[in-house]
């Protein structure tokens, strides 16, 4: 009664208030989580709750007012789970009235217990099958957590989102994640809605550079440029330095804390002076934390924007988009509607020359897991990895679960005269329900306490494959071990579900008799469940098959060119050409060296991007050429066969036509014959260039393009960024020593770095190998798992056939005779799975290699090995058994009974 | 027979009550302990304190006012009872003698 007049006497205040206070209007229309307000008046003692409820809610406008909304929402989630605590829980109704009593639960986990001693290898089989289950499932959990919580650490990550750069010309709508330089900034001052911009510009478009302090060169790979409004939108905390004044200097740089040290060790950094790429000097200003690894941009050393030639007024143009661009959107407005109004006003902005792309805005948040063909240069990862990742993970947890199933389902018989006695001194289904949940749930506890050793021991391993930085300590959160409560009530119901139920239903008359007619048909269901374990399995070894098959064709196909023993050296940190060429003279007097060139780029590289038009038809539409700007020599290095024409010649300063090697496609694409095209004149936006030469097709890129339109040129437009030495490989390492020495002597101030050709193709299938590991691994751990259920089940079976064993024996069966019979069952039903299996495995494989534009072909041998080596593991397995029992004497297992 | 000790915590919290006046209620003697203790008390633990003082008899409590930030609900407002007083004195009594017996007491912590 009481209860209800004070909910009457609330709702009355409730709306009076509303009605009356309009100050407190706008507060009201926060309020506390839902479910945690519902949660709590779940639990709440009755007489508690409108005094607690009110003073929560009331801490809770407090700091809304002082701390914001969030900190509030976060502060009430506490108190409440602070709440639940004995003297304020409401007295819970045994939900079991007085079927179950402690004592009842008690003599069950004796009984438990028991039964895990008796049969001692089947609990083991369980608890192992479960813990590397979970331990695989956390261990996923642990990787998704890393990636779904990519740049949360920025406190407006919400409000933060990328300008792209869409290509509206090209047909598959091409997106860049970068802009030209005057977006962010004519975004920001055009929309209201826009609180603050940034641009932030990879270093010489995503190059590695040069960093010379003193004696000392660095190689440093993150640096970027950006506006000082970057602190703004981003979360920094500076050790060393003026946030607010940091990047406000032209020719200013900050370092994280671990770049800091390394160039600087102990010193204090700031004030000092460091070079870049042996041109810029810049001032050091201020140290950050370092940031979390989960980011896109991992910034190591951020040098202000202005003051370089990308800042200078003529480079404020509406192309070249290379610019990264960042909004802080204010709150409350409305992302889509912004980029709407964007799209609009830019047609009118934009010169008509330059119309040939649009803005999308992408949310900060998503640029990690859904950029998915935007091009940027940060390698993102795409959400499909999520979700096959998980799914395995799903799968391998489901497999250890049904290995539960099947164990407890095999042993009933035994169990069903221990019902039978229960039932018939008066115990309800439900009570026996309740000892077999019982049971579970002491071994999923089990499991799961396993698993965590596994997960601790295997984690550095894991984080190998991964390329993560995952700790041990992630467990702390009480996220995670909340995950691991729930992970150990979802085995337990979901592995003993159907045992409990089913064990727990049988009639005591039929349960206590001794002959075999028990009426109970678990059988079909077993081998349903062995059927589905092992069809996920051969997936797994049919894609685990398929992806070294693709990877090695991918490694075995003919380039077109030839990338063993050719290095790349870095010689951006070196201006002048003159230096550039005495370094290759110089290197070209080493025995080691066969041939070197001087080049912009090459393969496994992107090159520039031009249009290459049809000589005779001016107005058609072009299509898409990448470019490199090389020296004569570079058709030489790289083993490139030339088929028509000569090489290119060294461009001298007073050229106005410039030459150019087009390769096959190109060619085709002209529409006219290699012979024919030779000194023909050709618009590719290279100002007015001659066709010289045709080389064949080669794979400047990834096995994922087909091969495009190249261009080898000379006309000086781009730096020449490479020095491309062929070498002798036999003593490689004094070799690159001598490079060493020579490159710092001409020039001092620029750090070495090199790569070679054949690792750097390689590594544009980095995101594949490693998929491939990852299904390996899982395809390894699903056999495993399925194996040792296999194994129980077959350990199970014999044992209920030794009596039939041993007559067959007697009456004269072979050895094989008896192996044979007892494993064909098993053997059907992994050959089922099979069947089972291929078909999505097709579909699987046929998709995955659809990314490819040279893959191999499907063949039926791929699927047959797998079905061989499947069933030949079963065998192996199930045959441990069979033999045993085989080869022992009929009289001990006659004797019995 | 009821416990009638005296917790640490229990003490803190009668002696806010009667620090705050007519002015006891949950969120009130939270913030003045946090202010006062400089460390935060969370409600939960705030109310098992008051609930065991409570059935001790040291404590009474009634209804007050409503106010719409507090989702139209009433602030229970306590106040300390002449038995809560005298075990609050007895505490004191007890700790005073126990500092006079101190020799040669002196605050310089060695």
């Amino acid at each position: 009664m009481e209860r209800y007049s004070k909910f009457l006497f609330e709702d009355c205040v409730n709306s009076s208030f509303i009605v009356h206070h309009s100050s407190f209007k706008k507060m009201l229309d926060h309020h506390p989580p839902k479910y945690f307000q519902r949660f709590f008046r779940w639990f709440c003692h009755a007489d508690y709750h409108e005094e607690l409820a009110g003073d929560i809610e009331e801490i809770f406008y407090d700091i809304i007012e002082t701390e914001g909304l969030s900190a509030a929402k976060k502060a009430y989630r506490k108190e409440i789970l602070k709440l639940f605590r004995p003297s304020v829980i409401r007295e819970i109704p045994w939900p079991f009235s007085n079927q179950i009593t402690p004592a009842m639960l008690k003599n069950f986990l004796k009984i438990s217990l028991r039964h895990f001693g008796k049969n001692l290898s089947f609990s083991l089989v369980n608890l192992f099958g479960l813990a590397f289950g979970l331990a695989a499932a956390l261990s996923v959990l642990f990787f998704i957590q890393d990636e779904v919580t990519y740049e949360h650490f920025h406190s407006k990550a919400d409000r933060i989102v990328r300008v792209n750069t869409v290509d509206i010309e090209d047909a598959d709508e091409l997106k860049m994640g970068a802009t030209p330089n005057k977006a962010a900034f004519y975004i920001k001052e055009t929309f209201p809605e826009v609180e603050e911009a940034t641009r932030v510009f990879p270093h010489n478009f995503g190059q590695t550079a040069s960093i010379n302090y003193k004696t000392n060169n660095f190689v440093e790979d993150r640096l970027y440029w950006a506006d000082s409004t970057i602190f703004n939108l981003f979360d920094f905390q500076f050790l060393k330095g003026d946030i607010h004044t940091a990047l406000d200097q032209t020719k200013t740089v900050i370092l994280s804390e671990t770049t800091a040290k390394r160039y600087f060790g102990n010193r204090n950094p700031i004030g000092e002076m460091l070079k870049v790429d042996n041109a810029i000097d810049v001032k050091v200003t201020g140290v950050f934390k370092d940031l979390p690894t989960n980011t896109h941009l991992p910034f190591h050393v951020i040098g202000s924007f202005s003051g370089h030639w990308f800042s200078r007024p003529d480079n404020q143009t509406w192309s070249n988009a290379s610019f990264f661009s960042y909004l802080l959107l204010k709150e409350g407005s409305d992302k889509a509607a912004v980029e709407a109004k964007l799209q609009a006003a830019i047609k009118k902005v934009i010169p008509a020359d330059n119309l040939w792309y649009t803005f999308e805005l992408q949310g900060l948040k998503d640029i990690h897991l859904f950029s998915r063909g935007i091009e940027d240069e940060f390698g993102a990862r795409d959400v499909s990895q999520i979700y096959i990742l998980s799914g395995l993970a799903i799968l391998l947890l489901l497999i250890a679960c049904i290995n539960y199933m099947n164990l407890a389902t095999a042993k009933s018989q035994k169990r069903a005269k221990e019902v039978g006695v229960n039932k018939t001194l008066g115990a309800s289904s439900g009570q026996m329900a309740t000892q077999f949940f019982i049971e579970t749930g002491l071994l999923a506890f089990g499991g799961v306490v396993l698993s965590l050793v596994i997960l601790y021991l295997f984690l550095p391993y894991f984080n190998q494959l991964a390329d993560k930085n995952l700790s041990f300590a992630l467990l702390a959160q009480p996220k995670f071990y909340l995950g691991l409560v729930g992970m150990w009530v979802l085995i337990t119901f979901l592995a003993g579900s159907y045992p409990a139920l089913y064990l727990s239903s049988f009639s005591p008359m039929n349960a206590l008799r001794t002959d075999q007619a028990n009426g109970f048909n678990a059988n079909s269901l077993r081998k349903g469940l062995v059927v589905f374990q092992f069809s996920i399995a051969t997936v797994l070894i049919i894609s685990t098959l398929f992806f070294y098959l693709q990877l090695n064709f991918i490694k075995n196909k003919k380039l077109g060119f030839e990338p063993e023993q050719v290095l790349a050296v870095r010689i951006q940190g070196i201006r002048s050409n003159a230096t550039k060429r005495a370094l290759e003279k110089e290197l070209q007097q080493l025995p080691a060296v066969l041939k070197t060139s001087l080049t912009q780029t090459f393969p496994s590289r992107t090159g520039s991007g031009r249009t290459i038009y049809k000589i005779n038809a001016p107005d058609e539409n072009g299509k898409n050429l990448t470019t490199c700007r090389a020296d004569p020599n570079i058709l030489n290095v790289l083993g490139v066969k030339l088929i028509a024409g000569r090489p290119l010649k060294q461009a001298e300063e007073q050229d106005t036509i410039f030459q150019v090697i087009l390769n096959e496609s190109a060619i085709k694409y002209l529409g006219i014959s290699p012979e024919e095209s030779i000194g023909k004149r050709v618009n590719a936006n290279l100002g007015i260039s001659e066709i010289v030469g045709v080389c064949e097709d080669f794979h400047a890129g990834s096995m994922h393009q087909q091969i495009g339109n190249y261009a080898f040129h000379n006309k000086p437009t781009e730096w020449l960024s490479y020095l491309l030495v062929k070498v002798n490989t036999n003593d490689l390492s004094n070799t690159i020593q001598q490079f060493q020495d020579i490159y710092t002597e001409v020039a001092p101030t620029a750090a070495f770095e090199y790569t070679f050709l054949d690792e750097s193709m390689n590594r544009l299938y980095a995101k594949e190998e490693q998929l491939a590991k990852v299904v390996f691994l899982f395809a390894g751990l699903t056999i495993f798992i399925a194996c040792l259920g296999l194994f129980a089940l077959a350990a199970y079976a014999t044992e209920r056939r030794t009596k039939e064993i041993g007559i067959r024996k007697v009456l004269g069966a072979s050895v094989g005779n008896i192996v044979g019979l007892l494993s064909k069952e098993f053997l059907l039903l992994v050959g089922i799975s099979f069947l089972i299996a291929i078909p999505i495995a097709w579909v699987a494989m046929q998709r995955w290699l659809q990314d490819f534009a040279y893959r191999v072909e499907m063949e039926w041998w791929v699927f047959a090995i797998a079905g061989i080596l499947a069933i030949f593991i079963a065998f192996i397995t199930v045959s441990f058994q069979s033999l045993k029992a085989a080869l022992s004497n009929p009289v001990e297992a006659i004797k019995l009974d | 027979m009821k416990e009638t000790a005296l917790g640490e915590f229990q003490e803190i919290v009668l002696l806010t009550i009667l620090i705050l006046e007519e002015n006891a209620y949950g969120v009130s003697i939270q913030q003045e302990i946090a202010k006062r203790l400089n460390k935060e008390v969370s409600r939960g633990s705030l109310h098992t304190a008051l609930a065991r003082l409570e059935d001790k008899g040291f404590i009474q409590s009634e209804f007050g006012e409503a106010s719409a930030k507090r989702g139209g609900r009433r602030k229970r407002f306590y106040t300390v009872t002449n038995t809560g007083k005298a075990a609050l004195k007895k505490a004191k009594d007890i700790r005073d003698d126990l500092w006079n017996a101190i020799p040669n007491f002196s605050l310089k912590i060695v």
